[in-house]
């Protein structure tokens, strides 16, 4: 086999080239730090490779496994992690100047937890400036997207989808409070899971708003982000909000097949005035596809999901504003302009309004919660649209203007699910005629991944777009 | 209810320490705007208090 395909290759593979002793988890390593040597200046996707540190660690894996203790299938296997993730002595920047010479002295927890599988660390990965909206211009290199360098990657993982999207590496941890996992994953045609609140920890995740954030994995396919799962799923002391709920075996809930599967598609999504027509069609084809293949489909209606973005707007982004208020009055001048603008704006909405958009928020879990009362499983588009051209600035001349700014992101469609708490993934499900890949989001019960990871595999079992790769060479 | 001015901005968050430079001031003060009058349309969506707000309440 040729070196320059491993990257490419799943977990699976890569575990049972291992077991077989056909590769080695150096040999792996090497082959993902020769694809970003020749493509992370075009993509910047990566901030900081540690790439002494990735090779110690794939050496004492191969050592490991050569004495018979190997650790699992995730035993030498690499992965990176959002800069926005603590990874002890690495660089943790946030996508920020304010935090460039942060170092901490631990890994987050999800982090630790992959090491301790075996995984080896091999670098943190790029994103939006504090996961806080596009930046005009980023401290460390511009994201693109793989599919086309002139599209953004989305965000605000931006990086931990066009690493995957791009060959770099077969698996990456993200961070999402309003979509930043699933976005990106759509928009670059990989897969990416918001777990249910609570199910991972987000010790060592600086995020916006500690009550939506989620820590969660993407990867090629279904079964890397089931296995990624089942390793940093759990309760975590030094996280008070993680459940004591039972990790399930998520990868054998991928070999279950769709046949009873029940499955709601959000009529307020697909019938969205915003949505393009060709992103309706592919997440229709898709449906059709999950039908075909065993499930049954019906339409569900959830009235209050058209006011999620402004129930998210008066939840999360006070709270940022509050995180990061003493930087905001000390170091503005060093947060890129949309960011800083978002922040400022945040910080002056009054605290009566904002109790109003968390009471609708409680409303809107009820809500979604009555529409999986009688389906496993909701799905509709994860974005609008394709990925759009990368940010640039652009002069607000109206309030109208600014609300279209402030909601008409690519997480009118994902948000919802921060502010209710279930578990969201989206799964490439096809290629716009610009060959741009398209998202389809499917969402499950509170600690319902099993299901959601059901369903998007035997979507990837009856397609092949998570197979297809961007030509960058 | 009247929009608020780039100089209420400014002095709403001179209040809590907070300097916003002439370049950010004009749109900062159209986001403000936008969705102050976003979340304002949140309250004809909530119901009139019940029985179970009353009696959490402090």
């Amino acid at each position: 086999m040729d070196e320059r395909d491993l990257p490419w290759l799943g977990v699976d593979v890569l575990a049972d080239l291992l077991r077989r002793g056909e590769t080695s988890s150096e040999e792996i390593v090497r082959a993902c730090l020769a694809r970003i040597d020749r493509l992370n200046p075009t993509l910047a996707a990566f901030i900081t490779v540690d790439a002494d540190g990735a090779l110690r660690a794939a050496r004492r894996a191969d050592r490991d496994r050569a004495s018979r203790r190997a650790r699992g299938p995730l035993h030498g296997i690499p992965f990176a992690a959002k800069d926005a993730l603590w990874a002890k002595g690495l660089p943790a920047t946030n996508g920020s100047r304010l935090f460039a010479d942060f170092v901490p002295s631990e890994d987050a927890t999800v982090i630790a937890r992959l090491r301790a599988a075996g995984a080896v660390l091999l670098g943190k990965l790029n994103m939006m400036e504090l996961g806080f909206g596009p930046t005009l211009r980023p401290p460390f290199g511009t994201p693109r997207n793989p599919w086309n360098i002139e599209r953004t990657p989305g965000g605000s993982s931006s990086g931990s989808a066009s690493a995957v999207a791009a060959g770099l590496v077969p698996i990456t941890l993200g961070g999402d409070t309003g979509g930043s996992i699933r976005l990106p994953a759509a928009l670059c045609g990989v897969v990416g899971l918001k777990p249910t609140r609570g199910r991972v920890s987000r010790h060592g995740l600086m995020g916006i708003c500690p009550e939506l954030d989620c820590a969660g994995p993407l990867a090629a396919s279904v079964t890397d982000v089931a296995r990624a799962l089942r390793v940093i799923a759990g309760h975590d002391r030094r996280d008070p909000g993680t459940s004591r709920s039972g990790v399930v075996d998520y990868v054998r809930t991928t070999a279950r097949g769709l046949h009873g599967a029940r499955l709601g598609v959000v009529t307020e999504f697909m019938e969205s005035a915003v949505l393009d027509a060709e992103v309706r069609r592919l997440v229709t084809d898709a449906v059709a596809t999950l039908a075909k293949a065993g499930a049954r489909v019906s339409e569900v209606s959830v009235p209050l999901i058209a006011h999620a973005p402004t129930i998210y707007i008066g939840i999360a982004e006070p709270e940022a504003a509050t995180l990061f208020r003493q930087r905001l009055i000390t170091r503005a001048e060093d947060l890129d302009v949309l960011p800083r603008r978002r922040l400022f704006t945040a910080s002056l909405l009054p605290a009566s309004l904002v109790a109003s958009a968390r009471r609708l928020g409680e409303r809107l879990r009820t809500e979604v919660d009555s529409a999986l009362r009688d389906v496993d499983v909701l799905v509709g588009p994860t974005t609008p649209t394709e990925a759009p051209p990368l940010p640039v600035a652009a002069r607000i001349g109206s309030a109208n203007e600014a609300w279209i700014a402030a909601v008409a992101g690519r997480s009118l469609f994902t948000n919802p699910f921060n502010v209710t708490g279930h578990p969201a993934m989206s799964v490439p499900c096809g290629f716009t005629p610009q060959a741009l890949p398209v998202g389809l989001q499917i969402v499950g019960r509170y600690n319902g991944e099993a299901d959601v990871l059901r369903v998007g595999a035997a979507y990837q079992a009856a397609t092949d777009w998570h197979r297809r790769h961007p030509r960058l060479e | 209810m009247s929009d608020l001015t780039p100089e209420h901005v400014r002095a709403l968050a001179a209040a809590i320490g907070l300097t916003i430079g002439d370049d950010d001031l004009e749109d900062v003060t159209f986001r403000l705007n936008a969705t102050l009058q976003h979340l304002r349309a949140l309250d004809m969506l909530e119901p009139p208090p019940g029985p179970t707000m009353l009696s959490s309440g402090v």
